[in-house]
């Protein structure tokens, strides 16, 4: 598909992230969902190799120096895979633990850290929510307190992406008493630290093949060099570093979406009720129509989010506008496709009931709906003044 | 020491060949996937890679004989690790037999100078002769090593490899310069990496002609006089009925014997 966006290097390029889905993780794809894993030192280090794991990330570390359209091109590929969980533990790794890392972290730190990372020799995760405080980030209660030269952390997260095998998580935590976001800071905190524990793998209804942990932080001893940015900044770096997790997660889903949509077009011309293929009926093909038009529409929006992230705009309202957009979309489109698969979008051994699973973590992951209204209504000024105590 | 691989490029694994009426032959992809390096070329290019990675090869050339539109299959040979790349194209090239194009391949090969070996898959997916690699090697003077499975030695002017044969296995060794062909037992091909694909979108690839090859009147011996697809198969459903599970086996296998399907 050639495109006013696209030219012949990414052309292939993209060719080569299909080819190494289709077949580096597509035939693997039911024994990791089986196994509620999958490997992830195994699959980055293959993924390092290619240098695929830090395109947006300056060369110097390893990372390809070049612009988000290759990272588009790359959520664009991973986002049809036939499962949503191993996209989304290369996701973590490429756009949702590592950018502030690559933004803010010291010269020795990403060396340390964030090199390895876009190598594949290391495992990343993003550790915010906890089991008390998920879309209220400033609610978190894991602390990190100073001792000597060091941060002692003691709490617990949960929801952890990769959490049974990362190598370090990119960490918020409370770093002083202020209230509301003031007092937090974001670290790199190695998981073989003394005192860190993977309390358990959560059983999960979609995402399978992702590995999702609740950890639990026992005095966890860790360098101030660990910290990214400077003290009391760490809300503000994960505001910034969660528009890029949303944009991935919104440019993965439209692939996924369009991906199902054409498969419920191939099944619909095969498969005939009334003597007629199911594609024949005008309340089938208009609703397929409509639903292919809601993609592209979506997927604009998330070119333009791209656009503006490459110019280094603030992206926050655009970003939870595609966000929201994603998942309510994903749902609808999840829901029509295996409408139209009968009762073979209600079986395992076809992919639509996988897709329906997988496709309805998008409006809760990363920010649910309803936080990406608020963040929108906050910039749209709609917001209810605050009333005086 | 010098590596040429000659490669071709070639619909996709997923493309479907469309024979019309007039016997003009068409190729197109379901999934509007391009043109790509003949698969069982891959095999080639990763092995010249590996000379130069671990038999001490200076150079691994890349040569397509094709249109214009072949030199992206020239940059995949370059973004997977090919030192250069060069394309043969000319008017005069067009419609060529196996014979013509060895021809060329063969005159390119000298022209590069100081080849020690020459690299080609076992056969194209979609003209699927096999017959280029014997060809070339016999244009060449060279000994051609068919079917190879690993190189196992290079050195001290000869090559020692083993190929795979339909009944075992064969240690071969000949004296340099060898034509190879190979088979996918050889090795497992690399993908071209990120930064490959961004070196290889920027070379330009230089483009000889007949003029530069010293060829001429390459053409076709071989007259495709006809060429057309095969019947549809016709086939049709008979429902075996009876009163049981048993009745209906046993009719069915009766039916079997019946129609010597068994
Ligand atoms: C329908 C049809 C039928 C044909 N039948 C015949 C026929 O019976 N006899 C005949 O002589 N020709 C035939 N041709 C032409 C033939 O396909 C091509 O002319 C010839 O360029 C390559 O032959 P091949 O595809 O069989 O390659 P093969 O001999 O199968 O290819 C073996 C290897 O040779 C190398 N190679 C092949 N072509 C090139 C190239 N252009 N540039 C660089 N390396 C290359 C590659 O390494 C490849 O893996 C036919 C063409 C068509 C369209
Ligand atoms: C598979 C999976 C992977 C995850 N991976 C990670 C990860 O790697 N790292 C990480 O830190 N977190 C991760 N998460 C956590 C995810 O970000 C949170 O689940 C999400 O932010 C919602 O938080 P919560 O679950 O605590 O829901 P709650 O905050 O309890 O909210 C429950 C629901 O209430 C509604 N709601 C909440 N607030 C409001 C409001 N103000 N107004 C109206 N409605 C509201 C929303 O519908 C929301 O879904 C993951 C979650 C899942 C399921």
């Amino acid at each position: 598909m050639s495109s006013i966006y696209f030219n012949a290097e990414h052309e292939a390029f993209r060719q080569m992230v299909r080819k190494f889905v289709e077949t580096e993780i597509n035939p693997h794809v039911e024994e990791w969902e089986a196994a509620g894993i999958f490997p992830a030192h195994q699959l980055f280090k293959k993924m390092g190799n290619l240098g695929l794991l830090g395109l947006t990330y300056p060369e110097e570390y390893g990372g390809g120096g070049v612009d988000y359209w290759y990272q588009t091109i790359l959520m664009e590929e991973i986002g049809k895979a036939d499962a949503a969980g191993p996209p989304l533990g290369i996701a973590v790794q490429t756009d949702m633990a590592t950018p502030a890392l690559a933004e803010n972290g010291s010269d020795t730190l990403k060396r340390e850290y964030l090199a390895p990372a876009i190598a594949g020799d290391l495992v990343a995760a993003i550790a915010i929510s906890e089991p008390g405080a998920g879309s209220d980030v400033a609610g978190i209660k894991t602390w990190a307190r100073r001792d000597g030269g060091d941060y002692l952390i003691n709490g617990s997260k949960m929801w952890i992406t990769n959490g049974t095998q990362a190598d370090f998580l990119c960490l918020l935590a409370r770093t002083s008493d202020e209230r509301g976001f003031r007092g937090m800071s974001l670290f790199v905190v190695p998981t073989q630290a003394a005192g860190f524990s993977v309390s358990r793998k959560l059983d999960k209804l979609g995402h399978r093949s992702s590995d999702t942990a609740i950890l639990a932080f026992d005095d966890v001893r860790v360098p101030e060099a660990n910290r990214i940015g400077p003290e009391g900044m760490g809300f503000i770096l994960q505001m910034r570093q969660f528009q890029r997790e949303r944009l991935a997660g919104t440019l993965m889903g439209v692939s996924g979406m369009e991906k199902m949509i054409r498969r419920t077009i191939t099944y619909c011309r095969e498969r005939e009720t009334f003597g007629q293929p199911l594609i024949d009926n005008q309340y089938i093909h208009f609703r397929i129509a409509e639903l292919l038009t809601e993609v592209e529409a979506l997927r604009q929006l998330a070119y333009h989010c791209v656009r503006l992230y490459i110019a280094g705009e603030d992206v926050t309202k655009e970003v939870s506008m595609a966000k929201l957009k994603g998942g309510r979309l994903s749902r609808e489109v999840a829901d029509t496709c295996l409408q139209f698969h009968g009762g073979m979008g209600y079986v395992e051994e076809y992919p639509m009931a996988r897709y329906f699973r997988d496709s309805r973590l998008m409006s809760v992951g990363g920010g649910a709906d309803e936080i990406m209204l608020g963040i929108i209504a906050k910039y749209e000024d709609i917001l209810p003044r605050r009333k005086k105590a | 020491m010098k590596v040429v691989v000659c490669t071709k490029q070639t619909p996709s694994t997923t493309a479907d060949l469309t024979v019309r009426p007039d016997g003009s032959v068409s190729w197109d992809d379901p999934g509007g996937k391009p043109n790509v390096v003949n698969p069982w070329d891959e095999y080639s290019i990763e092995e010249g890679i590996r000379l130069k990675e671990n038999h001490g090869a200076s150079d691994v050339i890349a040569l397509t004989m094709g249109g214009d539109e072949s030199q992206e299959a020239l940059k995949t040979a370059l973004a997977m690790g090919c030192t250069e790349a060069i394309l043969l194209s000319d008017a005069a090239f067009a419609g060529a037999d196996t014979l013509g194009t060895a021809k060329v391949l063969a005159a390119a090969i000298n022209k590069v100078g100081d080849v020690q070996i020459a690299i080609f898959g076992k056969s194209a997916i979609d003209g699927d002769t096999g017959q280029t690699a014997v060809q070339t090697a016999r244009k060449l003077g060279w000994t051609p090593l068919t079917f190879v499975s690993a190189i196992t030695a290079v050195g001290n002017g000869q090559i020692t490899v083993e190929r795979l044969l339909d009944d075992g296995k064969e240690t071969v060794t000949a004296p340099l310069p060898v034509v190879i062909s190979t088979v996918k037992e050889i090795n497992e091909p690399r993908y071209p990496s990120f930064m490959g694909i961004r070196k290889a979108s920027r070379a330009t690839i230089p483009v000889w002609g007949a003029g530069d090859l010293g060829v001429d009147g390459v053409g076709s011996k071989v007259d495709w006089s006809k060429v057309y697809a095969l019947p549809a198969r016709e086939g049709s459903v008979e429902i075996i009925d009876g009163d049981s599970v048993q009745q209906k086996a046993a009719k069915l296998v009766a039916k079997l014997f019946e129609e010597k399907v068994i």
